[in-house]
C-alpha cells in the first residue's frame, strides 16, 4: 500500500507510530506528519530509511543539541 | 414490531470481477430495505460509476476523497504548513445522520455514499481509496436497524489495504467459472487470515439446479461456505444495459432465503 507506516527506531527496536501516513515535511527539527484524513503528529526525528516496497519509513531520535552557555567572563 | 439489533451490520459484498457484484448488493440493498432496515450502500469500487442507477437513485453522492480535499489537492492542504481543518473522518465515531448532504443521497430507505473513483491516467493509485474507505468503515457507528451494504472493488487488493478489519462480514458473489471458484477459496483463505469469521459465498447466475449442485459441490471441497444462490435472471442484463434500477420480484424468494441466514 502506497500511504506509509512509520516506525521509530530506539536501542535497535522498532516502534510504530503513525499509520497511513501521506505527508512528511521538516519542521523544528523534527518531522511533521499527515495522515489521509488529516491527523497529524509532529516527531523529533530524522529519517533513517524509507522501503517503498512495503511502504515503511523508520525514523531515529534526533539527539537533543546542548545549548551554546554564555561567552567566557 | 421492533427489530432486533443484530451482530452482523457491516457487509463487505466481494467477488471477481464481473461477478455481479453491485447487482448482488442492490438487490440485497431493496429486500434488506424491505425488511425494515435503513440500508447504508457504500460504493468502493474506484472503477464502475454506476451503481447509483441500480439502486434508482438519481445521482451519485460527491466522493468522500473530498472530504480530505480530493486526491490531487490533498497533498497543497498538507503544505499550507498549518494541521488539517477537523473533518467526519478525524472522529473516531459518527453515525448516518453525521454524513454532510452533498456525501449522501438517499431514496426510499436507501443511502448511498461513494468513496472515490480513478478520473485521469497516469493520477496514481487507489490506496488513498481503500485507507479511506477502511477509516471511513470503522468510525462509522450504525444504530439499531441500520445495515451497510458494501460494494467492493473487484479483486483482492483491499484484503491488502486491510478494509476487512472494519467490516463484520462478508458475501464473495460467485459465478460459474473456474476463476470465480478458485478467487472465493483465495479470498476465504485471506480473510480467515483476518480472523475474519462471517464469510460465505453467494452462487450468481445459476441457470440450472444441476449446475447449483455441482457449484456447491466443488466450494464444499475448497472449504466455503455457501449461503445461498440467484438464479439466472436475464431481466438483469437487460436492466444493466439500459442503466435502469435492478429490482426482481422473480429473485425474492433467492435473496429472502441469503437474508433468513445473514440477518
Amino acid at each position: 500500500m502506497c500511504l506509509a507506516t512509520v516506525y521509530v527506531e530506539e536501542d535497535g527496536q522498532q516502534e510504530e507510530v503513525m499509520r497511513d501516513v501521506a505527508w512528511i515535511e521538516p519542521r523544528g527539527g523534527g518531522l511533521q506528519m499527515v495522515t489521509l484524513i488529516g491527523e497529524s503528529r509532529l516527531v523529533e526525528a530524522e529519517i533513517k530509511s524509507i522501503n517503498l516496497m512495503d511502504s515503511s519509513i523508520v525514523l531515529r531520535r534526533v539527539m537533543a543539541k546542548t545549548a551554546p552557555g554564555p561567552p567566557d567572563a | 414490531m421492533e427489530l432486533e439489533e443484530f451482530f452482523m451490520k457491516k457487509i463487505a459484498v466481494g467477488g471477481k470481477g464481473g461477478s455481479g457484484k453491485s447487482s448482488m448488493v442492490a438487490l440485497l440493498a431493496n429486500e434488506i430495505r424491505e425488511r425494515g432496515y435503513r440500508v447504508l450502500v457504500v460504493d468502493s469500487d474506484e472503477s464502475n460509476p454506476g451503481l447509483y442507477r441500480m439502486l434508482g437513485l438519481d445521482r451519485r453522492p460527491t466522493p468522500l476523497l473530498e472530504l480530505v480535499g480530493g486526491k490531487s489537492r490533498v497533498f497543497e492542504t498538507f503544505s499550507e504548513g498549518s494541521d488539517s481543518p477537523p473533518t467526519l473522518l478525524t472522529r473516531e465515531e459518527f453515525r448516518l445522520a453525521d454524513i454532510p448532504s452533498e456525501y449522501i443521497v438517499t431514496r426510499d430507505g436507501v443511502a448511498l455514499v461513494c468513496v472515490g473513483k480513478i478520473l485521469q491516467s497516469l493520477e496514481g493509485c487507489a490506496c488513498p481509496m481503500g485507507v479511506l474507505n477502511r477509516e471511513f468503515l470503522g468510525r462509522l457507528s450504525l444504530g439499531k436497524n441500520e445495515v451497510a451494504l458494501i460494494d467492493m472493488e473487484a479483486g483482492i487488493e483491499h484484503f491488502g489495504r486491510g478494509v476487512e478489519t472494519s467490516v463484520d462480514s462478508m458475501l464473495i458473489v460467485t459465478e460459474p467459472s473456474l476463476d470465480s471458484l478458485e478467487l472465493a477459496e483465495k479470498m476465504n483463505a485471506l480473510a480467515a487470515e483476518v480472523q475474519m469469521e462471517n464469510v460465505w459465498t453467494v452462487l450468481n447466475n445459476v441457470a440450472s439446479e444441476e449446475l447449483d449442485l455441482r457449484l456447491r459441490e466443488e466450494l464444499e471441497r475448497r472449504g466455503v461456505a455457501v449461503i445461498g444462490s440467484i438464479g439466472y435472471e436475464p431481466e438483469i442484463f437487460q436492466s444493466g444495459l439500459e442503466g435502469r434500477p435492478i429490482r426482481r420480484n422473480e429473485l425474492k424468494a433467492d435473496i429472502d432465503g441469503i437474508l433468513d441466514k445473514l440477518l
